[in-house]
């Protein structure tokens, strides 16, 4: 829309904003799509994306998928039951890799993916036992027989 | 990456995307969950949107520290009941203790707090019932009504309806009367041929007028004319709503009872239904005050309303012509601009005669012509009071309606100012209703 308009300025260039992970890779990113992330919207209000931002938080792989999908989310014309059907796709991931979209997005402030990521956690929680929860997600550290029996006997509701 | 390692925030966001029972379960995983699921935020909401609650309060309104306590004590006081179910009946009360509380505090004031399954327990065994599952958990939630000062009768929380001489105002009952008044009747109204019926609401007037559970297929009945000495009864919510009355695992529990007080609120909140005031005596009642049950028509200036209630307690199924009683209530006021008759305004008229067309079905069984209406001559001013009157007819057929006309002069009947002129009294039926109160 902005490059073909008629007015004698010069085609204006897709702004890019580079980010950079925790392990050094750089990331470009167009700034359209970077706003969907309210920390970078910030940083961009605030003028400090000029130069490559650091996020120490989050790894290469992670930035990578992260990038990926505020692209996708930022495409113009994209209809819901499709970019539904990308989102599933998108979390059906190791659930060590949905926490690592948890914590980026929490850290970058993505709301879109903030939900998705924790919905599909949530849905994995749902219904299962403690143990089940345990097993799943490979939990070592448990209660006491004590601590067991106390907790148990307060949310023994919840077993019904 | 251990769940864990999450951060309290991002376990904060997966636990919103979960219920309760869930939340429950994650905080026997470890000391950590368990912290994230003490967070008060999400016990908050679910307090709020399972019971209606915006205050930790427990099951008797008494204060608790947390939204948590306050939670775990409601699924604690009724882990013997499907939770779906206590909350369903929560709902129901709600909605009628809302409304009274708005519009009817002294009733609202009546109600009695909630029964104790030793209660309940003790009624049954003195009576040899089981009674429903909804029935159970509505008496924990509210033993009925308390009705020791004789001014009260007409605070029952049913209402009910007066015409010439007869006036119901129907009750809940509390558990101690269920158990009185039913054996009562088993000694004296020879219902001992029929077991499983208790008594559950009652006309605190003079008029008799009996509500009954089936404690063992969950419906609701009425005494009709007959009951005494027949025992007669029938139905009072459609039977094909009534299921699984004792499943504790069946996916949706509802008794009659529990139906009948769900329908009873919706028509409170939704208007059909209001409170009256009679010489200083408000109640609620009965006749409807909104179409299509209620018709309304204006005439040359002159306003009538019209509905009809059926009257279970004078019915008798068994006569081929006074099956059906219904009483109808005409409510006739002069609208502000008074009346225009042949282009003459006058700021009074009175009633002369009345004509009415009853049919039974579509057939007209009744075209009678009087003069006054119950022996009145109503004198209506412009925008005065309604002048309200109400009368009866029996009919053969569980369905038919009442139309017709009154004859006005403008000014009074002694010195009229004007030409007779006619109202309508618009078309209102007389319906056997799905659900009788």
């Amino acid at each position: 829309m902005s490059s073909s308009s008629s007015s004698s300025l010069p085609p204006c260039p897709k702004k890019m904003i580079t980010l950079k992970s925790s392990d050094g890779e750089t990331f470009q990113i167009e700034e359209t799509a970077a706003l969907q992330s309210k920390t970078l919207e910030n940083m961009i209000d605030e003028n400090c994306a000029s130069t490559p931002i650091p996020l120490r938080s989050i790894n290469g792989k992670i930035l990578a998928k992260v990038v990926e999908f505020c692209n996708k989310h930022a495409e113009v014309g994209v209809d819901a039951e499709s970019l539904h059907a990308w989102d599933a796709e998108f979390v059906n991931v190791e659930y060590t890799t949905l926490f690592d979209y948890i914590l980026a997005a929490n850290f970058l402030e993505i709301p879109t993916l903030l939900d998705l990521a924790s919905g599909v956690v949530g849905d994995m929680i749902k219904g299962k036992t403690p143990d089940e929860i345990r097993k799943m997600f490979n939990i070592n550290d448990a209660f006491s027989p004590e601590e067991e029996e106390e907790v148990r006997r307060a949310n023994q509701w919840a077993f019904e | 990456m251990e769940l864990e390692a999450v951060g309290d925030l991002a376990l904060h966001l997966i636990l919103t995307k979960l219920g309760p029972d869930d939340v429950g379960r994650f905080a026997c995983v470890n000391r950590k969950l368990r912290f994230s699921a003490s967070d008060d935020t999400l016990w908050s909401r679910f307090c709020s949107e399972e019971l209606l609650l915006s205050a930790p309060l427990d099951p008797q309104g008494d204060p608790l520290p947390s939204f948590k306590a306050a939670y775990q004590k409601w699924r604690e006081d009724f882990c013997m009941y499907p939770w779906p179910l206590v909350r369903r009946v929560k709902g129901c009360w709600a909605r009628l203790q809302g409304w009274l509380l708005t519009n009817f505090p002294e009733a609202a004031a009546t109600l009695r707090k909630g029964a104790s399954e030793a209660d309940i327990r003790e009624l049954e065994s003195v009576l040899r019932e089981k009674l429903p599952l909804p029935m159970r958990i509505l008496y924990r939630f509210h033993d009925g009504q308390d009705f020791d000062d004789s001014d009260s009768s007409y605070l029952g929380i049913i209402g009910g309806y007066s015409f010439y001489n007869h006036s119901v105002n129907v009750n809940l009952l509390p558990l101690s009367k269920v158990i009185l008044e039913t054996n009562h009747i088993r000694q004296h109204l020879g219902l001992l041929s029929r077991p499983n019926y208790i008594v559950v609401a009652a006309s605190s007037t003079s008029g008799e007028k009996l509500f009954f559970l089936n404690c063992k297929d969950g419906q609701l009945h009425v005494g009709t004319r007959n009951l005494p000495t027949a025992g007669e009864m029938m139905p009072c919510v459609p039977k094909a709503l009534i299921s699984s009355v004792h499943d504790r695992n069946a996916d949706l529990q509802q008794d009659a009872m529990l139906l009948w007080l769900e329908e009873h609120g919706r028509r409170l909140q939704s208007g059909m239904i209001k409170l009256r005031e009679e010489g200083g005596i408000r109640s609620i009642c009965q006749f409807p005050e909104e179409p299509p049950l209620c018709s309304t028509a204006i005439t040359n200036g002159v306003h009538i309303r019209s509905s009809a209630v059926f009257v279970p307690e004078y019915s008798d199924l068994h006569s081929e012509s006074d099956r059906y009683l219904f009483s109808y209530s005409i409510r006739m006021s002069l609208i502000p601009e008074g009346c225009m008759v042949n282009g003459m305004p006058c700021d009074s008229c009175q009633l002369y005669l009345r004509h009415w067309i009853i049919r039974a079905n579509d057939a007209v069984v009744s075209d009678v012509n009087g003069e006054a209406v119950i022996g009145k001559f109503p004198h209506l001013h412009s925008g005065g009071k309604e002048f309200v009157y109400e009368s009866c007819t029996y009919l053969e057929s569980p369905r038919g309606s009442v139309e017709g006309a009154f004859t006005f002069v403008p000014g009074r009947l002694a010195a009229p100012k004007g030409g007779r002129f006619s109202v309508q009294v618009a078309q209102f039926p007389l319906q056997l209703p799905d659900y009788v109160f």
